[in-house]
């Protein structure tokens, strides 16, 4: 199994360990409860290390990263970073990702699960395309995510000052002699920064961050954490048959922008439109998983106990039409359970 | 390494019982099998007065991250529940073996106690896993 450069301070903390896609990471340190709470009140740090870094140089990856992504990457301004989305040929939906336009460069974060994949997706079309570009794998870098109202104050401690990086946005900052790349963005409902840090600086970068306060986390949380936020996950809402429209981001696809990309055509001929994600609350003892039937209107495709409501939640895919406030049949375990449908997401951003 | 009580009986399933006196007996799940499951929080449990037979399932326990049945180690009926627990399943993570017990049975077949792991085979069991 891979292990990223902090796999021995998760160990070392007796985390639970699990198999991710062929990482070897911390599911939990002292429970999901407590680290779900600590991101919403306080702050966490969680290890992203195993998502990929795949970094865009040369005087065409603009044009590259227009041909590729459905956004518009031309009105990514230095510094700032944008949500997009990789289609194939057909239309299917390779992967969802971060792209941060950096100074001489376009860094892209990807979900582990679908790294190889793109890195030989984004090789082919360089090949097809003879754009004047290179592309460069940076595993030398960890990502830590410092998720949590107190984010601020405890990335300004280590940082020594307190210039506030706007949201959506990344910034080269320094700890001693060691380059970080603060980015105030984060997948779990709650303000905080993803930083990118050398593997020979992050276990220290760990550490300061956890004697500033922050309480070890890990994926466990970052689910529950997530869902309450309504934010998809490739592998669950996302697969390559569903479009960015039946989750609800059909504002990321630019079919007006001034050039041909990958999936357009097919983006172009969609019929349906509507966002399809919707959540639904489960105010009675059992939790709905990934795969249980709403009587009638679709499947769930993740559920968990929401520590914050203290109720079960889902987020499924509708079939049909649907509206906030009705109420269904959800089975769990071979029997029915009321829910009541509800926009996503299911708790408001905090700060 | 997770504890294990001496004197009580454990199952594969990773239940505990313990005899109280004559044919009462308390069930719960061991110190093992909460630290699996992680944060517990909803149970499902029988009702007092039902009937079962050895390995029947009765009852559910679902954690953040998965869910579990609880079976029964021997046969024997419900005589009282954990109602505390069932309000606030956490007491099955901080004190599996005591707060945390869940249901107490009548055994009405003693003898399918032999069947049972012994602490010593528990252990032995886990420290597979573990």
């Amino acid at each position: 199994m891979k292990k990223t450069t902090l796999n021995k301070i998760h160990r070392g903390h007796k985390a639970k360990m699990v198999d991710y896609f062929g990482w070897e990471m911390p599911i939990s340190y002292a429970g999901i409860l407590e680290e779900h709470k600590a991101v919403r009140e306080k702050a966490a740090i969680f290890d992203v290390s195993h998502m990929g870094i795949i970094e865009v140089y040369g005087p065409e990856s603009k044009q590259f990263l227009q041909h590729l992504t459905v956004n518009d990457i031309g009105q990514l301004q230095y510094f700032h970073s944008q949500y997009s989305m990789m289609l194939d040929n057909e239309g299917n939906i390779l992967d969802d990702m971060i792209i941060t336009r950096l100074k001489e460069k376009y860094r892209i974060v990807v979900n582990c699960s679908n790294f190889q994949k793109i890195k030989a997706w984004m090789e082919q079309v360089d090949k097809e395309t003879n754009f004047d570009i290179w592309l460069k794998i940076r595993d030398e870098l960890s990502i830590v995510a410092l998720q949590g109202p107190d984010s601020h104050n405890i990335i300004e401690k280590i940082i020594k000052h307190d210039e506030r990086i706007p949201r959506f946005s990344a910034r080269y900052d320094h700890v001693g002699d060691h380059v970080i790349c603060i980015s105030h963005t984060g997948y779990t409902g709650s303000d905080g920064y993803e930083i990118f840090v050398g593997n020979d600086f992050v276990e220290e970068f760990w550490n300061m961050c956890i004697q500033q306060g922050a309480v070890p986390a890990g994926l466990g949380s970052r689910d529950t954490l997530r869902i309450e936020a309504g934010l998809p996950l490739y592998g669950n809402e996302i697969s390559p048959s569903t479009t960015p429209y039946d989750i609800g981001y059909g504002w990321i696809v630019k079919l007006s922008k001034n050039n041909e990309f990958k999936g357009k055509q097919f983006l172009s001929n969609v019929q349906s439109k509507t966002n399809k994600m919707y959540g639904v609350v489960i105010d009675e003892k059992a939790i709905p998983r990934t795969g249980c039937i709403i009587n009638g209107v679709g499947k769930i495709t993740s559920g968990t106990y929401s520590p914050t409501l203290k109720k079960s939640i889902a987020i499924f895919m509708a079939d049909r039409e649907i509206n906030a406030g009705e109420t269904v049949n959800v089975m769990i375990r071979d029997k029915e359970y009321k829910g009541i449908i509800t926009k996503l997401p299911f708790i408001k951003k905090s700060s | 390494m997770s504890l294990v009580m001496n004197k009580f009986y454990y199952t594969e399933e990773h239940e505990w019982l313990k005899v109280e006196e004559g044919n009462i007996a308390v069930v719960g799940i061991t110190d093992h099998a909460q630290d699996s499951l992680g944060d517990i929080v909803f149970l499902e449990m029988p009702k007092e007065g039902e009937d079962f037979t050895q390995g029947d399932e009765i009852g559910v326990i679902e954690s953040v991250k998965t869910v579990s049945n609880l079976y029964i180690p021997v046969s024997g009926s419900i005589i009282e529940v954990n109602s505390d627990v069932v309000e606030d399943p956490a007491f099955v993570n901080s004190s599996p073996y005591d707060e945390g017990w869940l249901v107490r049975i009548e055994m009405t077949e003693p003898s399918e106690l032999e069947d049972l792991l012994s602490a010593d085979d528990y252990t032995e069991l886990i420290s597979k896993e573990e």
